[in-house]
């Protein structure tokens, strides 16, 4: 092992319970093999790569992702956050194992039998500006007004008009999260908004789900997708590892 | 890597957990961090993440707005009849604007071609501002 040490380093994909196993043959970054590295009750998921460079190619992302998804379904894991490399297995007890064992356990006996969600929903642009101008007798004036002209022509009425639908748009993007929110809040056991509603998203959030409610969630999300498709999309990714719910941060 | 899969027949949209635009969106910031331990250095990527996540409110945003609600062709004024062909303009990629555009593109960036990580057609015309690109930088090397 020393022979190969100047040449590598260690990424660090996870941090699992000690008695976990892992896949047979899964490998990550640089095709390397993972493998773990075990202090009291916890073991961190480590691969070698090559010490001369920093991570951050397309291939090493998803390689890292890949990774962390084959452990995800097998029990509770605690990601770290991509880019996460140490010298040597030395460096990984010290720094990261010996401090910090009995949180990283606690973390993932909290997170044990649960997955992670990631919802997202935006408004179908036209049919909310429909109704934002059926809405609004001053936006269907300003409309009126500057509809058809050229591009230069009466510009204060166009930035006038532009902004009352912005603000019209975030107040609804606003309004309507909190509906979705306070349909699906009873199933998730927490969440996290990773975005205000507002032009680019009504929702944007993590969501942490009992495994056993998983099934649940979705179908419920189904029917409301179903439901508001002509005006919102919705858009679930996961089950996956609860990136959002571990470090604090 | 898979690219993109529906995996249900509705409406809900369900993209792969590994398709790497998702991948980018929801995990690349994500994650417990040693401090000093994070060194990403994201070729290619960092562009990526930015302009899904940001439209900012300017005389820019007022004006794309306005232009969005005068191109409407109002057929029933107050009302939603017309509303299918709205959402057939959207799906075509119509004015749902920076984010749906930024995404694809993202994905497209990252997902097609080879894996030479160096290629990247990231000067998209509608990256405006690099402020959160700074920001995000700052954030991955926390």
């Amino acid at each position: 092992m020393t022979a190969t040490q100047q040449a590598t380093a260690l990424f660090v994909y996870a941090v699992v319970p000690a008695d976990r196993e892992l896949p047979d043959g899964l490998t990550g970054v640089d095709d390397a093999p993972v493998e773990l590295v075990q202090h009291g009750p916890v073991a961190a998921v480590v691969g070698r790569m090559a010490a001369d460079r920093p991570p951050g190619r397309r291939a090493d992302l998803t390689a890292y992702s890949s990774v962390v998804d084959a452990l995800a379904p097998e029990g509770a894991v605690a990601p770290m956050r991509f880019g996460t490399v140490v010298a040597d297995h030395d460096t990984l007890l010290d720094e990261l194992l010996a401090p910090r064992a009995d949180d990283l356990a606690a973390e993932l006996a909290e997170l044990e039998g649960t997955t992670q969600y990631h919802l997202r929903v935006t408004y179908v642009e036209d049919a909310v500006l429909v109704e934002i101008t059926a809405a609004d007798p001053r936006v269907r004036a300003l409309r009126e007004a500057t509809r058809g002209l050229p591009e230069d022509a009466r510009v204060g009425d166009r930035i006038k008009l532009g902004e009352l639908v912005t603000r019209a748009w975030e107040r609804w993007a606003h309004a309507d999260a909190d509906r979705i929110l306070a349909e699906i809040v009873p199933m998730v056991t927490t969440y996290r908004m990773r975005r205000e509603p507002g032009l680019s998203a009504v929702l944007d959030v993590a969501l942490l789900v009992d495994r056993d409610r998983a099934q649940e969630l979705e179908d419920r999300l189904e029917a409301m997708a179903a439901e508001a498709h002509v005006r919102m999309r919705l858009r679930l990714a996961g089950p996956m590892a609860p990136y959002d719910f571990v470090g604090s941060g | 890597m898979t690219v993109t899969a529906q995996r249900s027949g509705g409406y809900l949209d369900r993209p792969s957990p590994s398709s790497l635009a998702d991948v980018v969106e929801i995990i690349l910031d994500k994650g417990i961090v040693i401090d000093a331990y994070v060194r990403v250095s994201l070729v290619g990527i960092e562009l990526l993440t930015i302009d899904a996540r940001i439209v900012i409110a300017s005389v820019d945003t007022y004006l794309r707005f306005a232009e969005a609600t005068n191109r409407l062709d109002l057929v029933a004024q107050g009302g939603g009849e017309s509303l299918p062909d709205f959402i057939h303009d959207m799906q075509e990629g119509g004015a749902s604007g920076k984010v749906g555009g930024a995404v694809k593109g993202v994905k497209n960036a990252l997902t097609s071609g080879d894996d030479d990580e160096d290629e990247d057609e990231d000067e998209r015309p509608r990256r405006r501002r690099s402020s959160s690109s700074s920001a995000r930088r700052r954030s991955s090397a926390r």
